[in-house]
């Protein structure tokens, strides 16, 4: 039997998963790219998920059943050793998957068992040997930096623009050119050019005064739109400039890895999280805290904090953060999603958040006048 | 001169140590007391847990948290009223190289240094295998800081940590049977809990009560769960009893399952062929104390031995609902006659309907017994604390 490759939603890291297979010269009749997911997806993925699982086992569940109904027996998946239920991902959605009668193979990645994971993406392959998949594979996490730097700049533009709309517009083109830009020197002179693209073909208020609030929480959710609620685009109509903490470098950003002279951004995090946690307390619990108290120094003004209904590395760092809120005066904002949460409630909670912040700023500031915002200040990497 | 004495008294006076009755304490109970005793330190323990315990707790906690963790607060705050000197919250990640417990118990000290006030020190060593690579020493530098705590004496620490670990030991055999045991009490051949009373002139029933060690072990937290089966004339074995080897034999098979090598018995595969499916593979359970939930309720739902298993767990707890699911998936893949019944406790479970569950379910089984088979009427999935039948 011939394998169809499929793998679940993941965002806009989806792109990346996709480029992942495209790298790899999967013919197209091979692959199943996962549809959009809609409240559908996530209903069929609660109906055959244990009750208190997380909300992204379900929807990436409810996600993988749709493309397997679409054709897909192949199905790439999270798996290892870990320290949260993430890891059980695989193996379990292997036998919900067998139980509701469909013979899919499951292939379970692990970023631990790197020759495992080049072995299992080259027997997909278009029969490339392993130094093709290795340089297949490089493509990846060098697209990687230019998709989290586009996502920043997004959510920061999208903020500010005069001509509602523009930002995405632009955005889409990016996107295209990225994803079908092949080689990898190509890729690295676009990216030094993406931030002038913005630039230039971006109107931005001037003398718009925003708040800037940072996201935190759960890799998953915090990437996923059908589980956050478009809380980016939300925050950015209320006339904020947001920024996502959490990205897929912690996993893909070898070179980092392999220099000793670079600090991976994770590390820093877990760094100014340290005097509240030593240890690491899995997924990405430790990071959380540390985000807050960077961000703080860096001047922003409050931070989202966002995870899903049971998880339990961030339910530790939620526990934590209301001291680090006391030390620091950084407000933080929970918030718990699940397969069930209504839109209302959500628009309200931030907007009463939003409020509180502006007022808070008003008097932190005393009077005085805020520098003229720019890309360039808002970046901080 | 009262006051010399008083100094006096003060200085000979041990260091106490509090002990929050909760969690990995059920599971380490005669390691850590016999270490602290040894070391020259007077153990303090929290009440046992009580309905104080559990408003303060659930008072103190966010509410997403499991039962376990909100009846830990409880304890915690029981014992700051009792002068301790240290309190013992070890951040405990994992002892084996590919096993860890729940993310939760290595950030409970931390948790504590946050969110309560006037706390004494905390004892609350690191110690994790899977990740950070910890290994016996590890283990020596944690004996030898807590020790000097207490002591001066090097030998003492030695000793205290050597006696310790025979104790450990000792207790762990006395918990667990082996194997020969098991057979004999599926054989009704001998008793491993309180002899059960007679019920109508019938023989008991045989169930298997699986839950986390620290919420059977908990009477409070269990509704008196062992009293009101024994009452109702049924024999229980629970799941820390079982034979440990058997345990983790039946993980290795459900790895294998996942690999589609269907069932096949560990021990009838040569051990190279083993190695080769197991080793590298990344789809082992890796949640430690889950292994004897989920190995218990694969023996029995396999071997027709008894009547049925009682599974008693938190509401919300991550580990055991991967290992729910596992359970059941099992059972409907080698299509299992053996009834389940899950029942999810939290701090609202009233008493009333608890014991109507046990009473239904204890009926249930004793029709089956008689006639062969469930009675059409019950339905196999219902309602909100009945998790499911199969």
């Amino acid at each position: 039997m011939e394998s169809i490759v499929t793998y679940p939603h993941f965002g806009p890291i989806t792109l990346l998963l996709k480029a992942i297979f495209l790298e790899l010269e999967v013919p197209e009749e091979r692959i199943v790219n996962p549809s959009t997911p809609n409240k559908r997806t996530l209903e069929i993925g609660s109906e055959h998920s244990p009750e208190w699982m997380c909300t992204p086992f379900k929807l990436s569940l409810g996600s993988q059943i749709e493309s397997i109904e679409r054709g897909a027996n192949h199905v790439f998946q999270m798996g290892g050793i870990g320290t949260c239920r993430a890891s059980c991902y695989g193996p379990l959605q292997r036998l919900i998957t067998e139980d509701l009668g469909y013979e899919v193979k499951y292939t379970n990645i692990d970023y631990h068992l790197p020759f495992e994971m080049v072995r299992d993406l080259k027997s997909v392959s278009n029969n490339f040997n392993t130094w093709q998949t290795l340089k297949a594979l490089r493509k990846i996490w060098v697209k990687n930096y230019s998709l989290d730097l586009i996502e920043h700049l997004i959510t920061f533009y999208r903020g500010v623009e005069i001509e509602k709309g523009q930002t995405d517009r632009v955005a889409k083109e990016i996107y295209d050119k990225l994803f079908s830009t092949h080689k990898v020197k190509e890729v690295k002179k676009y990216h030094k050019q993406i931030p002038e693209i913005f630039k230039e073909e971006v109107q931005i208020d001037e003398e718009a005064d925003p708040l800037k609030i940072g996201i935190v929480g759960e890799i998953y959710v915090v990437h996923e739109p059908l589980l956050h609620l478009d809380l980016y685009r939300r925050l950015n109509n209320l006339g904020v400039i947001c920024r996502n903490t959490v990205s897929l470098k912690k996993f893909t950003d070898l070179p980092a890895k392999l220099n000793p002279f670079v600090k991976e951004h994770y590390k820093i995090y877990r760094e100014k999280a340290r005097p509240y946690i030593q240890q690491y307390c899995g997924g990405d619990g430790t990071e959380t805290i540390g985000v807050t108290i960077l961000l703080r120094e860096f001047g922003w003004d409050g931070m989202v904090h966002i995870w899903p209904f049971s998880c339990m590395p961030e339910l530790t760092a939620q526990t934590i953060i209301p001291s680090v809120t006391d030390d620091y005066g950084m407000p933080v904002l929970p918030l718990i999603v699940d397969e069930q949460t209504g839109e209302a409630g959500f628009q309200t909670r931030l907007e009463a958040f939003i409020d509180m912040l502006k007022i808070k700023r008003e008097n932190e500031r005393n009077g005085k006048t805020q520098e003229k915002i720019s890309w360039e200040t808002f970046n901080y990497d | 001169m009262s006051e010399k004495n008083s100094t006096k008294q003060h200085k000979k006076r041990k260091k106490r140590v509090g002990f929050p009755r909760a969690l990995l304490y059920y599971y380490f109970k005669a390691m850590w007391e016999s270490f602290f005793e040894a070391l020259g330190a007077e153990v303090i323990l929290s009440s046992p847990t009580n309905k104080v315990t559990k408003d303060r707790g659930v008072l103190e906690t966010l509410d997403d948290e499991c039962y376990s963790t909100k009846l830990f607060h409880g304890h915690v705050l029981d014992l700051l009223d009792k002068e301790i000197d240290y309190i013992f919250v070890p951040r405990f990640a994992s002892r084996k190289k590919r096993e860890v417990a729940c993310p939760k118990f290595v950030a409970l000290a931390d948790i504590l240094k946050y969110t309560k006030d006037n706390l004494p020190p905390i004892i609350g060593p690191h110690y994790s295998t899977s990740r950070e690579k910890h290994g016996f020493w590890r283990l020596v530098k944690i004996i030898f800081e807590i020790g000097f705590k207490f002591t001066k004496n090097p030998l003492r620490i030695i000793y205290a940590a050597l006696k310790a670990r025979k104790d450990h030991k000792t207790a762990m055999k006395n918990v667990s049977i082996d194997e020969e045991a098991l057979k004999k009490w599926e054989n009704s051949e001998i008793l491993l809990n309180d002899a059960p009373a007679i019920v109508d002139g019938e023989k008991p029933l045989k169930v298997a009560l699986i839950g986390h060690t620290y919420v059977l072990n908990d009477s409070f937290a269990s509704l008196d769960v062992r009293q009101r089966l024994q009452k109702l004339g049924v024999d229980i074995i629970t799941s820390e009893q079982m034979p440990r080897k058997l345990l983790e034999r039946q993980i290795l098979r459900l790895s294998m399952v996942n690999y589609g090598l269907e069932f096949s018995e560990p021990e009838k595969l040569p051990k190279k062929q083993l190695e080769k499916h197991l080793f590298g593979r990344n789809d082992y359970f890796y949640f430690e104390f889950e292994h004897e939930i989920v190995g218990t309720a694969m023996h029995f739902l396999e071997n027709k031995s008894i009547d049925g298993i009682l599974m008693l767990v938190n509401f919300i707890c991550g580990p055991v609902s991967v290992s729910m699911e596992y359970a059941k998936l099992f059972a409907k893949k080698i299509k299992s006659e053996t009834p389940i019944i899950i029942l999810s406790l939290d701090a609202h479970t009233g008493e009333a309907g608890f014991q109507t569950r046990l009473e239904a379910f204890s009926d249930i089984l004793r029709m089956k017994k008689s006639t062969g088979t469930i009675p059409k009427s019950v339905k196999m999935v219902s309602g909100s604390i009945f998790e499911s039948w199969s």
